[in-house]
């Protein structure tokens, strides 16, 4: 049978070559020679296009900054949880396949990053003044900030990091962390809820060039080794009372007690038959 | 050397994780029915299935159509990603949790993406009085013949879908029976695709040896590469 021909599909990622493999246009032992780091590579692979190693002592910055790894933290015990059974791969896909688009995670700093691009736009100019009005408007017509809101503390101490960061490395005056800074002051001025991290990296991140989405997985990359080190240990333990919880720390709250419409006829027939008798 | 207490110490959290669907026990309950003494004996594993993605016991209609539109749906070839990704991690040597764990992933993403590129036909079942959005209908005389087999099998059963009154895809026909069985909500859809097509993704999986690799069609499809 003659079969028709499969359209190639078109890759920029990697070609696997006689002696020297390619990976975005370069030669791996050229990746090797300039230094590259896991941050290098994680950008190389987000974006297709390579970072200064300048900047990529930034997204190391915020791969520091960031960790948060207490087994605690729901996308973590999820992790933890899985990991109970003895593996630790298992663990870390589960973790980071509750991520996209959840909520809460890395994933959000690119709808951070989003909405300060499109505040930052409509204020017009990157002071507290002109971001006044926008965000009043934008605390009078949603309940959730992506990048804001720290809970049960006062402040993020990983904002507070990142910041530290930037300003050592003099990128605290580049566009977008100015923008962010005003924002968050505007946000504050009308007592709304305190930044995280999130706003942070969607910032630094924007400096780089990196687009929305492409902060969204960068970020997710960057935290893998809080998942990885919750899947590892995780897996060595193999906690029996995160395989099953204690029959007494699990409370039933769904429909009562009840017999199927099978199950009453049934009975019905049985109490019939009873009555015969 | 343990820490001093920090933020998540500082809040008043529950005790107690709240269960909603199973009552764990010795006897243990599906949505209240006993399952060993009651479901176990008047119900079969599909309607039984149905009862815990709908909460209540399905009607005869409603189990029979599920049960239909389940069969319909078992079939997922090794073309489709699922059963490719699911073959592959088994060629790869991954233990057989690995390859459920791909199966069970791809075919969610399958069933998110069939369903995301139809909001119009949740609409549609929504409201049955609008008309068929043309990217719901069926586009080939083996598209129609298969949705006149559905229609007949859930007659023999004794169903009617007044959905498939209209000139419905397959793929929409079968969405429509389900979401007449009680599935009306995405997640309820997508559990339900999942389900059904697992079974042969994962025996489809443990036909192909592990380490078999130069009997794996490699270049299928060609990727081409480019430098950035």
């Amino acid at each position: 049978m003659n079969q028709a021909p499969v359209e190639p599909i078109r890759t920029h990622v990697a070609h696997a070559e006689w002696g020297v493999n390619r990976y975005f246009g370069f030669a791996v032992p050229d990746l090797l020679r300039r230094e590259e780091s896991l941050a290098g590579l994680l950008a190389l692979a987000v974006r297709g296009r390579p970072l200064s190693l300048d900047e990529q002592r930034v997204v190391d910055d915020i791969a520091v900054a960031m960790t948060l790894a207490d087994p605690r933290v729901w996308p973590l015990k999820l992790a933890r949880l899985v990991s109970s059974y003895g593996r630790c791969l298992p663990g870390l896909a589960a973790g980071l396949l509750c991520l996209e688009e959840a909520r809460i995670g890395p994933w959000t700093f690119g709808a951070a990053a989003d909405l300060l691009q499109s505040l930052s736009e409509e204020a017009g100019e990157p002071t507290v003044a002109a971001m006044l009005a926008p965000v009043q408007r934008l605390l009078g017509g949603r309940r959730h900030l992506p990048g804001f809101l720290v809970p049960f503390r006062p402040r993020c101490e990983r904002l507070q990091l990142l910041r530290e960061a930037v300003i050592a490395r003099r990128r605290h005056e580049l566009p977008w962390w100015a923008a962010m800074e005003a924002f968050i002051a505007a946000v504050r001025q009308l007592e709304g809820p305190e930044p995280n991290v999130g706003i942070g990296a969607a910032a630094a991140c924007l400096d780089l060039g990196f687009t929305s989405r492409e902060i969204a997985i960068l970020a997710t990359g960057l935290a893998q080794t809080e998942f990885l080190s919750n899947a590892a240990e995780g897996s060595r333990q193999r906690a029996p009372v995160l395989q099953r919880l204690p029959d007494d720390r699990v409370r039933y709250v769904g429909a009562p007690p009840r017999m199927t419409p099978r199950a009453q006829v049934g009975a019905a027939k049985r109490r019939d038959e009873l009555e015969k008798r | 050397m343990t820490r001093p207490p920090g933020p998540i110490e500082q809040y008043a959290w529950p005790e107690e994780l709240d269960g909603h669907v199973v009552t764990p026990g010795p006897s243990p309950r599906l949505h209240g029915y006993d399952v060993e003494g009651d479901l176990a004996i008047h119900y079969r594993f599909a309607d039984v299935a149905l009862l815990v993605l709908i909460g209540e016991v399905p009607s005869d209609e409603q189990a029979a159509a599920f049960d239909v539109a389940m069969t319909f749906l078992a079939p997922l070839s090794i073309a489709e990603a699922p059963a490719h990704a699911a073959a592959l991690s088994n060629l790869c040597g991954a233990p057989s949790t690995g390859v459920f764990g791909v199966a069970a992933v791809a075919a969610a993403e399958r069933a998110r993406a069939l369903l995301g590129e139809s909001p119009a036909l949740l609409d549609l079942l929504g409201s049955p009085s609008e008309t068929v959005d043309a990217s719901l209908t069926a586009s080939s005389d083996e598209e129609h013949q298969s949705v006149q087999r559905l229609r007949e099998a859930l007659a023999r059963r004794g169903v009617r879908v007044p959905a498939l009154d209209r000139p419905l895809s397959r793929r929409a026909a079968l969405v429509a029976t389900l979401f007449f069985a009680g599935l009306t909500r995405p997640a309820q859809l997508e559990a339900a695709l999942v389900l059904a097509s697992l079974p042969a993704v994962i025996a489809e999986a443990h036909h192909h040896t592990p380490g078999a690799f130069a009997g794996y069609p490699m270049q299928l499809p060609p990727f081409e590469y480019e430098d950035p």
